[in-house]
């Protein structure tokens, strides 16, 4: 199940001005990788708000699609970027600084506690899930066009998923090795296959169909 | 694309790293000498990698490793040497459990206390960060600017399914040497 969430964005940074915007994703399942779709798929005046589409992949919850969003929501850092221009004389902009602890002039100096308190948590629901008890995915990839993400479990299969339409189009059953499961967490993959051409794989195994 | 790692040298002394295309022709090759420093890369556990236009980064659990790779064939010479940066983590920050490059400068390392620590690709530490106690689980890059000047979006997920984002406005020439 793919399942896509709209958040209501005016609602969730509520003033703060620290250059940190936190979220908490709503789910009971143990979450290890995400990826970011293109905008592009976000056509129509339904998602004009959305600036950000999450894809997040884990145990129980297999994927989960969440959107986030509105220039709005982040309108509190447009201040945090004026500061960052006003302060070039710094690696990394003063109120970061300040916030993370660094040296910073006592103009800036910000006030951690009082952070903490103004730094909300926004609870995002999943729009779209896809339900997979058995399977842990432990590494998600996108392609460079953004129209195909392949999701790495911890069996060493891969599931290819199409963004256009939400739909695993495509299961791989690769050989496990060490070096494939390397490989998950490098870079975009087509021809799993030619791992085996690894000399380095030093434990392999045919895996089962589902 | 398609990516290969192996181990060679007849005591399997260097790492290599290369990327090819559909035609198989080798795009670039990354080398990392005395393997046998880092038990974590010869087990290839804990270890995790992260690619920048011409240099690889590898983090095993205790050690960042960043080094600049060459075009060219598989075959090594054997006199050339090959530049490479290590930097060990504070035993406080824990295992490395994320990496990936902010830019082709800048390299972030996420840890299993929750800390989020930068640097450059020569090394040097820039700056760190700890939003949650639980661990980092991945590291994304956003490029998309919500502002003028914003700077880049790091995403941070953690284990506690917290995902936080932070907009870094990062001069890499204050770092220069």
């Amino acid at each position: 199940m793919i399942m896509i969430v709209q958040i209501p964005l005016k609602n969730i940074f509520n003033g703060a001005e620290e250059g940190i915007a936190r979220f908490r994703l709503s789910s009971s399942a143990e979450l290890n990788d995400f990826v970011f779709l293109p905008n592009s798929l976000l056509k129509g005046s339904k998602y004009s708000d959305i600036s950000h589409s999450v894809l997040v992949s884990g145990v129980n919850c297999a994927l989960a699609l969440h959107s986030i969003g509105g220039k709005a929501q982040f309108q509190h850092l447009s201040r945090l970027a004026a500061l960052g221009k006003d302060k070039a004389g710094t690696a990394i902009s003063k109120t970061l600084s300040s916030f993370f602890g660094g040296s910073a002039s006592p103009s800036n100096a910000y006030d951690k506690s009082r952070a903490q308190d103004l730094v909300e948590e926004y609870q995002l629901t999943p729009v779209f899930e896809f339900e997979d008890t058995k399977r842990r995915i432990l590494r998600l990839s996108i392609d460079p066009r953004g129209k195909l993400i392949a999701c790495a479990d911890g069996l060493g299969r891969v599931m290819l998923v199409d963004t256009r339409i939400n739909t695993v189009i495509r299961y791989a059953f690769a050989v496990i090795c060490l070096c494939v499961r390397f490989l998950y967490s490098l870079t975009w993959l087509q021809n799993l296959e030619r791992c085996s051409r690894c000399s380095s794989c030093v434990e392999r195994r045919e895996l089962p169909t589902i | 694309m398609f990516a290969t790692l192996s181990i060679t040298g007849s005591k399997a002394d260097y790492l290599q790293y290369e990327r090819m295309n559909s035609t198989d022709s080798i795009l670039r090759t990354y080398v990392i000498e005395s393997v046998q420093t880092y038990p974590d890369l010869t087990s290839l556990r804990s270890l995790l990698v992260s690619l920048s236009e011409d240099k690889i980064a590898l983090a095993t659990s205790n050690n960042l490793i960043i080094t600049q790779g060459y075009s060219g064939k598989r075959q090594l010479p054997e006199t050339e040497s090959f530049a490479r940066i290590v930097v060990e983590f504070d035993e406080e920050y824990g295992r490395a459990t994320a990496l990936k490059w902010l830019s082709s400068e800048v390299i972030c390392v996420g840890f299993e206390n929750g800390c989020i620590a930068c640097f450059l690709y020569d090394g040097t530490f820039m700056y760190e960060h700890r939003a949650q106690t639980s661990q980092v689980q991945s590291l994304r890059v956003s490029n998309k600017e919500l502002y003028p000047g914003m700077g880049i979006g790091l995403w941070v997920l953690f284990e506690d399914n917290m995902l936080i984002t932070v907009y870094i406005v990062i001069d890499v020439k204050l770092f220069a040497p």
